[in-house]
């Protein structure tokens, strides 16, 4: 089953010298993590600009696929970061991650968003050149960047609230909560 | 003439304020480093 | 009346009673602040990398620094909000952190800078500024606002 396969790697992992290292490291999780939030200026703000721009709310004057040409080499730079040090701080403590709620939830969004993203970037390249210089683009341009804004915008207000123990292994009850975590495969320890 | 003149001195304070800050962020950014790699050596014995 | 005083009174009052009176409430709150500081690092880097000639580079910086201030002027605004709420939730522990004192430090410089300086030369005409006081402009700029948001962080580590 999915959620055994899932302990058994956050439990196989979490043994690992690696993981432990980082675990009890004076400051390297620490750098990891604000790496991962501060790269947020870079990605998302970038983002947030090429969205606006596709809903006609920022530089207007400016072609949109110019906009997001341009802006789309820092952004996955930031992205890259993200990814990379999002990777290296969930090493640190596995187990605890891939039980929590907000995690799973993030994890769901990103997978949307990317999906979001890819349909959104088609749907550009194949109509691009008839709404480029407008200043307010077509409708489904506009749902296709506001979904990916209120996407990101959960996806960072989860990855915020994996900080917080309200819903940790052991600290509820509540039947679908406990199903919807898969805190059945933890061991009580 | 006294135009190019005012808009000069605008330009040469704002430089000279923003080099001053870039130079005050490096100095931070390197006691900070610093300040790091003397806890790590004294976590590890050093 | 001290600075420790005015702290403590402010976590004593009712907006700091009410931002610690439940976890999720902070933690919102902090959310919000997390999401404008993602704008403001949009509209700051879209501007400062402009000027330094490493985005954007065939659309005239005029045209994109004027636009960034409107965003960057909202998000500040919600941060400064967001900011004072969660202050007010643990304003003891920041009285005593280093690093609250640095990122005010750095914050009210980058406000000023913000306005008193960057935007009034940066309202005329680019071409008739030298090259290197605009690099220099966008160096600091970038340079204040990463200290801020860093060491803002970093209260959390410390």
């Amino acid at each position: 089953m999915f959620e055994k396969w899932v302990a058994d790697f956050a439990n196989w992992l979490a043994a690992t010298d690696w993981s432990v290292g980082m675990h009890e490291s004076f400051y390297l999780w620490n750098w990891l993590e604000s790496t991962h939030v501060l790269s947020l200026m870079i990605s998302l703000g970038m983002l947030a600009v090429i969205d606006l721009r596709m809903l006609g709310l920022w530089m207007t004057d400016v072609p949109a696929s110019k906009v997001a040409a341009r802006m789309g080499t820092p952004m996955f730079i930031g992205f890259s970061i993200m990814v990379i040090t999002g990777i290296l701080v969930f090493t640190a403590i596995p187990v605890r991650y891939t039980h929590s709620i907000w995690f799973r939830i993030k994890f769901i969004l990103l997978f949307v968003a990317a999906i979001n993203a890819f349909l959104f970037n088609r749907h550009m390249h194949r109509s691009v050149a008839t709404w480029d210089t407008d200043k307010v683009p077509p409708r489904r341009t506009r749902i296709g960047a506001g979904l990916s804004l209120v996407l990101w915008v959960g996806i960072v207000v989860c990855g915020r609230f994996i900080a917080y123990d309200w819903y940790d292994c052991g600290k509820f009850t509540n039947a679908a909560l406990l199903w919807a975590t898969g805190c059945a495969y933890v061991p009580a320890n | 003439m006294a135009e190019q003149n005012k808009t000069s001195k605008r330009e040469i304070v704002s430089a000279v304020i923003a080099g001053a800050i870039v130079l005050t962020s490096v100095i931070y950014w390197i006691t900070q480093i610093e300040g790091v790699m003397e806890m790590i050596k004294l976590a590890n014995g050093g | 009346m001290t600075v420790l005083s005015v702290f403590e009174s402010l976590e004593q009052g009712p907006i700091g009673t009410f931002v610690k009176d439940r976890g999720a409430t902070f933690a919102s709150i902090e959310a919000v602040h997390l999401l404008a500081f993602a704008l403001l690092g949009g509209a700051v880097l879209a501007s400062d990398l402009r000027l330094l000639n490493v985005v954007l580079r065939d659309v005239p910086s005029k045209t994109v620094t004027d636009n960034a201030y409107r965003w960057f002027t909202g998000a500040l605004i919600v941060m400064l909000l967001t900011g004072f709420f969660m202050v007010s939730g643990i304003a003891v522990k920041c009285y005593h952190n280093f690093y609250f004192w640095v990122k005010m430090s750095a914050l009210a410089t980058g406000i000023l800078f913000a306005y008193t300086i960057r935007k009034p030369l940066l309202s005329g005409d680019h071409s008739k500024l030298k090259p290197i006081t605009l690099k220099l402009v966008a160096l600091a700029s970038i340079s204040l606002w990463f200290i801020v948001a860093a060491s803002g962080r970093w209260i959390g580590f410390s």
